[in-house]
């Protein structure tokens, strides 16, 4: 049995279903993550499973229980706020506790377990600062402990890293992948960026308009994006309006106009005639001079539209003879190497058999 | 009246004043003139010392844009101030005002003297009218905390539209002048008025002999709570309404029930707010002397009451300058008490 079930949520605001009828299923142990762009419905999502909010269609069951009738200070449920919402008044040896202290716990439990929660987040000694006194990070480690310290079922984490800059953030990062395994408590964590999504999670589940359009590991959604909104949100992405010529024994034969045939591989479900896009991440795709490109399946003439040094790679933009554009990444592995192709050059682009994906419209 | 009697300075300091000084009546007469003008002549070397610090004006131009309200606060706080704390020190005209401070004649009473305050301290029934009015004020206090508290929380938690004409709401008391209003508290308190008809019929079931709520503290309170809860729900509607609702969130996800979010998080956070309005409560408070005059009985006077009858009544300046001086002194204390307490409970503001 999965820990936390959701089964045909909706939620509406007036006439604005902000959660459209989502089914989800997250295992114990899981780091879960609900991805999509603002106003999406992951927060909503969140907050039904917080307490704060209740679906008007739907249940949510915690250990196969619905939680309809127990208030969010019952459930065994914490949240990290994106804010943080740490109590200003209160130290962070307070803060950490209060979970304990509003269970009416023993002093002396209250101590012991405080002393190995500041431990578990590097706050030895800063027990008697308040909030303030703290950096961006500490304040994101207190908020994680105070919620972690009566080791809920399940911990929440609204956009916990936002707030933070990029350097930290990335710390933060690798911070609550080893925490999370450390306590082995489930994390269902929300956030509109992408890149965090994929390093942190086991399973991230796309939204989109209170609908949830792919559940998937981060590498399947990544290489398999089941539509054009998953493919187009994760990560950078080419497009190209594409018809399906024949089906092969493991690969699908596409037609674009303009440009010739694309060999990709074969989709389920995919007929002869079907119309669609045909999909391909930037790293898949090769460019150079005749003869390295030559031995491809897929390669054409193209030319260099424009050039995005991004220092560990170069992004190029090629102008295909259909007028559609495709990018192209080239890692910058030759010092001083930055622009081996020149603006408004002719050049060769290519991509094996395998790459790239085909999307029904 | 036996009170009035007994706080009747007045008539002992005559009598010790006949022992002291056996001049003429009319050589005191012409003292007493001068003394009137004594206050004058004394501001004079205060006011030219202001004057002295006008060299700094000359300087940038914040003090062009400062200058006007601290000649102000000069001109009406701090020199009356000065001048009071004087005519603590001085001796009582014959017949009222100030003895002067030099005379030539040695047989005239003039100079300074600790004498009031000793008067104050040798007769605890000033101690006692002291001690009343920081109860009343005290009572007031924590009634307008207790009814404005609950106010300031609904309208800080209602939505913004409705905020502001709920405020008004809560001002709207200041455009009628705050003695109409105990006039009227006079009649809906007085003993023609429904309401003590229906007190006393409802004693009456359970035995208690009838009361009459005019000319009472109860009248005092109710009355004084009237005037002062708006400076007491403005602060702390100003306070509640900052307050993140967030922090209430995440205190029921951590578990806190509804008393508990409010006894851990809203109350601790809205000190700074209690202390401002006590403090708008209480000092005010303390010094009010319209409200037991017009409503209280004879034994419900404050300091207020005490200050103006040595003003206005006995003439006895001196006494009245060192009650006044006293209170000031009292209140102070409990300012620094509150500033001290909301400093630490501020920390984090």
């Amino acid at each position: 049995m999965a820990l936390l079930e959701l089964r045909n949520v909706t939620r509406r605001f007036g006439d604005f279903a902000a959660v459209d009828n989502v089914s989800l299923s997250i295992e114990a142990g899981e780091f879960f993550t609900l991805l999509g762009p603002s106003g999406c419905g992951k927060t909503t999502i969140l907050r039904m499973i917080a307490g704060f909010e209740f679906p008007d269609a739907g249940q949510v069951l915690l250990d196969g229980r619905d939680l309809v009738d127990i208030p969010a200070e019952k459930r065994p449920i914490h949240t990290v706020f994106q804010s943080y919402a740490l109590f200003p008044h209160l130290t962070v040896g307070e803060n950490i506790s209060f979970p304990l202290r509003m269970a009416r716990h023993h002093p002396a439990d209250i101590r012991k377990r405080l002393n190995i929660a500041l431990e578990q987040v590097r706050l030895t000694g800063k027990a008697g600062k308040y909030p303030y006194e703290l950096s961006g990070g500490e304040q994101q480690r207190v908020a994680l402990a105070r919620a972690l310290i009566n080791r809920p079922r399940l911990l929440l984490l609204d956009e916990s890293l936002a707030a933070l800059d990029a350097k930290l953030r990335e710390e933060m990062q690798v911070e609550l992948i080893n925490l999370q395994r450390e306590v082995g408590i489930t994390f269902v964590f929300v956030t509109h960026a992408q890149v965090e999504a994929l390093a942190l999670s086991h399973r991230i589940a796309v939204m989109n308009q209170g609908k949830v359009e792919q559940v998937d590991e981060p590498a399947r959604l990544y290489g398999y994006p089941r539509n054009r909104f998953v493919a187009d949100f994760i990560g950078h992405i080419t497009m190209m309006a594409a018809q399906v010529e024949g089906v092969g024994h493991s690969h699908l034969h596409l037609s674009v106009a303009g440009l010739g045939e694309i060999v990709t591989p074969l989709p389920q479900g995919v007929a002869a005639g079907d119309k669609g896009v045909f999909a391909i991440r930037p790293e898949q795709v090769r460019i150079g001079v005749q003869a390295e490109l030559a031995e491809l399946k897929n390669h054409f003439t193209g030319e260099v539209h424009s050039l995005l040094y991004q220092g560990d790679v170069s992004v190029y933009r090629v102008r295909l003879p259909n007028g559609a554009t495709i990018e192209a990444l080239l890692p910058n592995s030759a010092p001083g190497g930055a622009e081996l192709f020149k603006v408004g050059a002719e050049i060769k682009v290519g991509w094996r058999h395998d790459a790239g994906v085909f999307l029904h419209e | 009246m036996n009170d009035e009697r007994k706080l009747s300075r007045a008539a002992r300091v005559h009598r010790w004043l006949k022992n002291v000084a056996s001049a003429a009546k009319t050589r005191r007469q012409a003292v007493k003139k001068r003394s009137l003008h004594g206050v004058n002549e004394h501001s004079e070397p205060v006011a030219n010392a202001g004057l002295a610090s006008a060299a700094v004006f000359r300087l940038p131009v914040k003090w062009l844009v400062s200058g006007p309200p601290l000649l102000f606060l000069l001109l009406l706080v701090a020199i009356p101030s000065v001048i009071m704390v004087i005519a603590s020190f001085r001796y009582p005209g014959e017949f009222g005002g100030l003895a002067p401070l030099i005379a030539a004649d040695p047989q005239i009473l003039h100079g300074l003297t600790i004498e009031t305050y000793q008067f104050f301290f040798s007769d605890f029934i000033y101690t006692e009218v002291f001690l009343k009015s920081f109860a009343m004020a005290l009572a007031t206090t924590i009634i307008c905390l207790v009814m404005a508290y609950p106010l300031a929380m609904l309208i800080a938690r209602s939505p913004k539209k409705s905020r502001n004409l709920m405020m008004l709401l809560v001002i709207l008391p200041f455009t009628t002048n705050f003695l109409i209003g105990i006039y009227a508290w006079m009649i809906i308190l007085g003993p023609q008025a429904a309401l003590n008809h229906v007190v006393n019929v409802v004693l009456g079931l359970f035995g208690i002999a009838p009361v009459q709520l005019l000319f009472s503290p109860f009248a005092v309170l109710i009355a004084m709570v009237y005037v002062y809860l708006p400076f007491m729900v403005l602060p702390l509607y100003t306070n509640l309404e900052k307050h993140d609702p967030v922090l209430l969130d995440a205190a029921q996800d951590l578990g806190a029930n509804a008393w508990q979010r409010f006894w851990r998080v809203t109350f601790p956070l809205s000190q700074p707010g209690i202390f401002a309005g006590a403090a708008l409560v209480f000092i005010p408070a303390i010094g009010m002397f319209a409200v037991p005059e017009l409503l209280g009985g004879t034994g419900d006077i404050m300091i207020g009451n005490l200050i103006k009858e040595q003003f206005l009544g006995t003439r006895d300046w001196p006494f009245g300058s060192t009650l006044a001086i006293l209170l000031t002194l009292a209140v102070l204390a409990v300012v620094w008490l509150v500033a001290k307490l909301s400093a630490r409970g501020g920390r984090y503001a």
